[in-house]
């Protein structure tokens, strides 16, 4: 019987020696029986004689589990195993082995100690893990670029038109189309007075404040915020995607601006914040929409006559005055309630223009 | 007074190039390298400090597994945590998606070592203007799990590296 469990360990620890396994015995406090070379050399800092030592003293790695394996080794309990372990070598690239410790339960409470070299496989891994992480790594670079891009695109650039170079790049060239727009300006009144007897840094306050007012009641209608230019900003409407009734959301906007910056008035009342006045102007007619600039520079706009109009036209529009053309009423018909104000003379033009105080809608329905 | 020693294995756990070899680089050997190679199985670092305890002090040889970090769902191999006093939980502070891996990496370690103490690190504070991570949002993260200590560590400048493992030495020495 004996015998039989002599041979069986004889031909474990010849196979092992076979494959160039090292190996060792232990008893269950993990103190070495026996060993081959091989095991000496895989012992921390490489010893010469691991027979009597504590195997945790030259293996960190088992280190916290003597109890776990002192039970191993009374209870015959299943093989255990750490893949992988590392150990430096002079070249710098190191060595790896996988450590496993089984019970021998013909022999009491010995254990048997394993170390199979897997540098290579380890070594391979290690090529595919870093090129799997660097490509993740970059992954998330660009993908948090993107982000940053996005939010700059839809922040520089009217949302709608922000939008629509997302989902076709290709439409970011310089040039545009022709096509008809409802173009509405709004121009703070006394600003550059106000602004000389204010500190620096509460111009840009007031003004922003106020832009919030009149921006969300042409974002409320749809508009396109086209840019603000000094104390002025400029809408337009039907542009870069159609909008059926462009005029008549334009005129709601407009409507809403001043409404809005009312109530703004009396919010601030009692607070430290300027008042500002605006006067709003809104022409209807055909425009040129698309990227002006070069290739270093683009802005998004919408040009030609009616959009000067437009300026013109709110340029004569009083604090809290809403001014509108011909065409625009045109479009409007009779839900406009207006009060014609006669004719403007526009410089190096001949045709005076018609112009129209805005002073309500009817059955429009406001949003 | 000869003070009694002490070996504590404690593992190093968090999503890939948080920085957890560097930590251990810089702790062990005070060094730091920028360039990324990513660990492969395990290394074992051993590394003595002073501990104080009750009113005297306590010399720690802690055992520093540094293992390889985790892609999504993986979980960390049983047999590299067995045995573990404690752990260090690693995020990048410039990768936010680094910290919602901590709930998974503390529930395997704690699966295995119920009582062992966390210590929380958010990695990485020296790049500023890449700071993906609130101050706020890693003490939430710390509070959620056993109210364990947090920091916020650099190894490429030291900030907070030998605070991080003090701290949890101190705590092994309070849960023995
Ligand atoms: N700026 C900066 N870079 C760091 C810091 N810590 C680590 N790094 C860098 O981050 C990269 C990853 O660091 P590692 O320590 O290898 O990360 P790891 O967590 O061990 O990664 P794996 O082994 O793949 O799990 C390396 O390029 C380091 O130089 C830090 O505190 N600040
Ligand atoms: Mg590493």
């Amino acid at each position: 019987m004996d015998d039989v469990k002599d041979f069986d360990l004889w031909l474990r620890l010849r196979t092992a020696r076979r494959q160039s396994i090292a190996y060792a015995l232990t008893d269950e406090h993990l103190t070495v029986l026996m060993c081959n070379q091989a095991m000496n050399e895989w012992a921390t800092g490489g010893v010469d004689d691991l027979v009597g030592q504590h195997l945790p003293d030259v293996f960190y790695e088992l280190v916290g589990i003597e109890d776990f394996l002192y039970h191993l080794a009374i209870n015959h309990g299943d093989t255990f195993a750490i893949p992988r372990i590392y150990r430096s070598t002079s070249d710098g690239q190191g060595r790896y082995f996988d450590l496993q410790i089984e019970p021998l339960a013909e022999f009491g409470t010995t254990l048997l100690v394993l170390a199979m070299d897997v540098t290579e496989q380890a070594l391979m891994e290690q090529r595919l893990r870093q090129r799997r992480n660097e490509l993740l790594l970059l992954q998330a670079q660009l993908s948090k670029a993107n982000e940053q891009l996005t939010y700059l695109l839809h922040h520089f650039v009217p949302q709608e038109v922000a939008r629509k170079l997302v989902s076709d790049p290709h439409l970011l060239r310089p040039g545009g189309e022709q096509r008809e727009a409802t173009v509405l300006f709004a121009d703070a009144r006394d600003f550059t007075s106000m602004a000389e007897s204010l500190p620096p840094d509460q111009v840009l306050d007031t003004l922003n404040a106020h832009f919030e007012v009149i921006a969300d009641a042409i974002r409320k209608y749809d508009g396109t915020l086209i840019e603000y230019v000094g104390d002025m900003v400029m809408a337009a409407f039907n542009v870069p995607d159609d909008q059926p009734g462009h005029a008549l959301l334009g005129a709601q906007a407009a409507l809403d601006i001043q409404r809005g910056l009312a109530r703004f008035a009396d919010e601030c009342l009692g607070s430290n914040m300027p008042v500002l006045h605006f006067g709003v102007g809104l022409n209807t007619g055909p425009v040129i929409a698309g990227y002006q600039g070069t290739r270093h520079l683009y802005k998004f706009a919408t040009l030609g006559d009616t959009t000067n109009v437009a300026f013109h036209i709110c340029s004569r529009a009083a604090g809290g005055q809403v001014l509108i053309s011909q065409h625009s009423m045109e479009r409007l018909g009779r839900r406009a309630h207006v009060t014609p104000l006669g004719t403007i003379h526009l410089k190096r033009r001949r045709a005076l223009l018609p112009i129209y105080e805005l002073l309500g809608l009817e059955d429009a329905g406001t949003r | 007074m000869e003070m009694p020693l002490l070996q504590k294995k404690v593992c190093l756990l968090g999503d890939f190039a948080v920085g957890k070899t560097s930590l251990v680089r810089r702790f062990v050997y005070d060094r730091f390298d920028d360039k990324y190679i990513s660990t492969i199985g395990v290394k074992v670092s051993r590394k003595s400090l002073i501990v104080p305890h009750d009113g005297g002090t306590v010399r720690m040889n802690m055992l520093l597994w540094d293992m390889a970090g985790g892609e999504d769902f993986s979980h960390v191999h049983a047999s590299y945590l067995r045995g573990a006093a404690g752990a260090i939980l690693v995020c990048d502070l410039t990768r936010a998606e680094t910290l919602e891996s901590m709930s998974r990496y503390a529930g395997d370690f704690w699966s295995i070592n119920p009582t062992s103490p966390l210590v929380i690190v958010g990695n990485k504070v020296d790049l500023k203007d890449m700071r993906a991570i609130t101050d706020a949002e890693l003490q939430a993260v710390a509070e959620s799990h056993a109210r364990s200590p947090w920091f916020t560590s650099s190894a490429k400048t030291g900030e907070h590296v030998e605070e991080l493992f003090q701290a949890l030495g101190q705590l092994i020495l309070a849960t023995r």
